[in-house]
C-alpha cells in the first residue's frame, strides 16, 4: 500500500501519527541520501550527515507542508549539510561551488566520446570502481548534479531547485559531469 | 520506487543511459544499522512525544511577551511625556523659553548673528535723544524681558528692524526687489494714513519715530537725503548709526545711474519744509508708482521726479506707465 503512495503522501501520513509512513519513506531514501553524501565526503562524515538529515525531517514533521517534492526538499537539505561540511572542513570543495564556471571552462574542450559498455562483468565490475573513482574526481558541483541525477532521480529543474542555482546552471554542470565521467572512462580503456 | 518517481523521466538531453546503469551497479552503499536504529528511534520519539511538548516555548509565551513589552513601552511613553510636561512651565512654549535667556537681536534668524557682530557705533546725539533705543542698547536684559512676552507682529517687525539698525547691513549682497521689499516693510512703518500723508514725501518717510516705543525704524538704505535741518537727529536713529545705511547711500549716489548733485539739490529744496523728506523705502511697484502718481498730480514734480528715479533704481525691470513718462522726459531733459 505504501509503495503506492507519493512520498508527500506519506510524508503528510507520518504527520497525522503514522509512524508505518515514515519507515516506508525512509526505506526510499536511506541509501540514496546516503550514497550523495558518501560519494562526496568521506563515509564516517557521510554517516554523520545523514543522520543530521533524517533528524531534520523528523524535526519538520509538524511544519511541513507540500509545496515542493519531497525528494527536492530532502536532498536540499543535505546539500546545505555538506556545504556546511565543506565550510568547515573543506574549502577547497566549496569555493569549487563558488567557481563552478572556471571548472567547466576547463572541462569545455572535453569531446563526448561515445561509452563503450565492457563485455565481461569483470571488466564492468572494474570499470564500476573506475566510475566511481572519477566521480570522486570531479569538481564537487558537477559532481553534486550527477549524483543528485542518479540518486535523487532528479530532473534538472529539480536539480536547480535543491542546490539553489539557476536552470542553465544546473544543466551545464550536469553536461560536463557526464563529459568528464565519459572521458575519463574512455582513456580507462585499453 | 513511488508512483510519482516512475513518472518522473530523466533529461534525455543530458543523461547517459551507459553511465547511469554502470553507476548503479557500482555504487551499493548502504547506511550501517545503526543509522537505521537512530533514525527509527528518533521518529518513534517523535511520534510518541505529545503535541504540546513538541511545541517550541516561544509560542506559548510569545502573546504574553509582545503584551508585556507593548504595556512596557507604553508607559515608557507616558511617563516621558509627563516628565517633560513637568519640566516645561503651563503656558510657556517652547519658543518662548527659547527666546527668554536670549539676548536682543538672536531672536530673527537675519539678526541671529547679531550678538556676534561688532557693535555699531552709538552715535551720542543718537544716545541723548533716542532714550527709548539707548535704554534698549544698555539694558539688553530689560528688552528681552519684554520680548519673553507674546508680541504682535509688528512689535517683531520693529524689533528686527532694531537689529538690522544695530548691526551692519551686508551692502554687496544684491536684493532681490521682494527681498527688499520684504526686509524694508518690516523695517518701514505702515503707511500714513491719509491725513498725514500732506506732511511727507512718501509714507515710508514719516515714520512714527516718537510714539514706537523709542525703538527706531531703520531709515531705507534707499533715502537720498537726511537734511541736517529737515528732522531732528532723534528722527533718524537708525540713519545715523547704521553704517549699512550710509555705505549704501553713498554707493547709491555713486552709481551710474544716480543723479547728479544738481539734482539732488534741486530734489532736496522742496522737501526742505516736509516733516521727513527723501524717498521713502521700496515698496511694491504698484503702490510707489500710485504714490509717484499722486505726487505728480498734486503738482509736486521735483518729488515726483525723485520718486521716479527712486523707483526706478530699486526696479530697473518695471514699465514706467504712461501718464508719469512725461517725469522721465522732464527728467532727461534737465539731465
Amino acid at each position: 500500500m505504501d509503495a503506492e503512495r507519493s512520498d508527500e503522501a506519506l510524508m503528510c501520513a507520518w504527520q497525522t501519527g503514522d509512524g508505518l509512513a515514515f519507515e516506508a519513506l525512509y526505506g526510499r531514501y536511506r541509501s540514496r541520501v546516503f550514497r550523495y553524501l558518501a560519494r562526496q565526503c568521506p563515509a564516517a562524515v557521510a554517516e554523520e550527515l545523514s543522520q543530521e538529515c533524517w533528524l531534520r525531517v523528523i524535526r519538520a514533521r509538524s511544519a511541513y507542508v507540500v509545496s515542493a517534492r519531497f525528494s527536492t526538499w530532502i536532498f536540499r537539505i543535505a546539500h546545505n549539510l555538506l556545504l556546511d561540511h565543506y565550510r568547515r572542513a573543506d574549502h577547497a570543495a566549496l569555493a569549487a561551488f563558488d567557481d563552478g564556471d572556471v571548472l567547466q571552462a576547463v572541462l569545455d574542450g572535453a569531446p563526448e566520446a561515445p561509452f563503450r559498455q565492457p563485455e565481461a562483468l569483470a571488466e564492468q565490475a572494474r570499470l564500476g570502481q573506475r566510475l566511481l573513482a572519477a566521480i570522486a574526481g570531479l569538481p564537487a558541483p558537477q559532481r553534486e548534479a550527477f549524483l543528485l541525477q542518479q540518486e535523487g532521480e532528479m530532473s534538472i529543474d529539480d536539480i536547480a531547485a535543491a542546490t539553489g542555482v539557476g536552470r542553465e546552471t544546473a544543466k551545464s554542470r550536469l553536461r560536463y559531469a557526464l563529459a568528464r565521467l565519459r572521458e575519463l572512462l574512455r582513456e580507462d580503456q585499453p | 520506487m513511488s508512483g510519482s518517481d516512475k513518472s518522473r523521466r530523466p533529461d534525455t538531453e543530458v543523461h547517459d543511459e551507459a553511465l547511469a546503469a554502470l553507476y548503479r551497479q557500482a555504487a551499493r552503499d548502504e547506511p550501517s544499522p545503526r543509522h537505521d536504529a537512530a533514525i527509527l528511534a528518533a521518529a518513534a520519539a517523535d511520534l510518541a512525544r505529545p503535541a504540546s511538548a513538541r511545541r517550541a516555548w516561544w509560542p506559548r509565551w510569545r502573546m504574553g511577551l509582545s503584551l508585556a513589552v507593548t504595556i512596557v513601552l507604553s508607559a515608557g511613553l507616558v511617563l516621558l511625556v509627563e516628565r517633560e510636561q513637568a519640566r516645561t512651565p503651563a503656558g510657556e512654549g517652547p519658543a518662548a523659553s527659547r527666546t527668554t535667556p536670549r539676548p536682543l537681536g538672536a531672536e530673527s534668524p537675519p539678526a541671529s548673528a547679531a550678538p556676534e557682530a561688532p557693535p555699531a557705533p552709538a552715535a551720542p546725539p543718537r544716545q541723548e535723544t533716542d532714550e527709548g533705543h539707548a535704554a534698549n542698547s544698555a539694558a539688553p536684559g530689560g528688552l528681552s524681558q519684554k520680548r519673553a512676552a507674546p508680541r504682535s507682529p509688528m512689535e517683531a517687525s520693529k524689533a528686527r528692524s532694531d537689529v538690522s539698525a544695530e548691526t551692519p547691513a551686508p551692502i554687496a549682497a544684491p536684493r532681490s526687489p521682494d527681498a527688499a521689499w520684504e526686509e524694508d516693510r518690516a523695517a518701514a512703518p505702515e503707511p500714513p494714513s491719509p491725513a498725514s500723508k500732506p506732511s511727507a514725501a512718501f509714507p515710508g518717510e514719516s515714520k512714527p519715530l516718537g510714539k514706537a516705543e523709542g525703538t527706531p525704524s531703520a531709515v531705507s538704505p534707499y533715502s537720498i537725503t537726511a537734511p541736517a535741518g529737515s528732522a531732528p537727529p532723534s528722527a533718524l536713529p537708525g540713519a545715523a548709526d547704521a553704517p549699512g545705511t550710509v555705505r549704501q547711500r553713498g554707493a547709491m549716489e555713486a552709481s551710474p545711474g544716480a543723479e547728479a548733485p544738481q539734482e539732488s539739490r534741486d530734489n532736496r529744496a522742496p522737501t526742505r519744509g516736509d516733516a521727513a523728506p527723501a524717498v521713502a523705502a521700496p515698496r511694491p511697484p504698484e503702490v510707489w508708482l500710485a504714490e509717484i502718481r499722486s505726487l505728480y498730480q498734486a503738482g509736486r514734480d521735483a518729488d515726483a521726479r525723485t520718486a521716479l528715479q527712486a523707483f526706478r533704481r530699486a526696479y530697473p525691470e518695471q514699465p514706467i506707465p504712461e501718464d508719469l513718462r512725461a517725469l522721465q522726459t522732464t527728467e532727461r531733459r534737465m539731465r
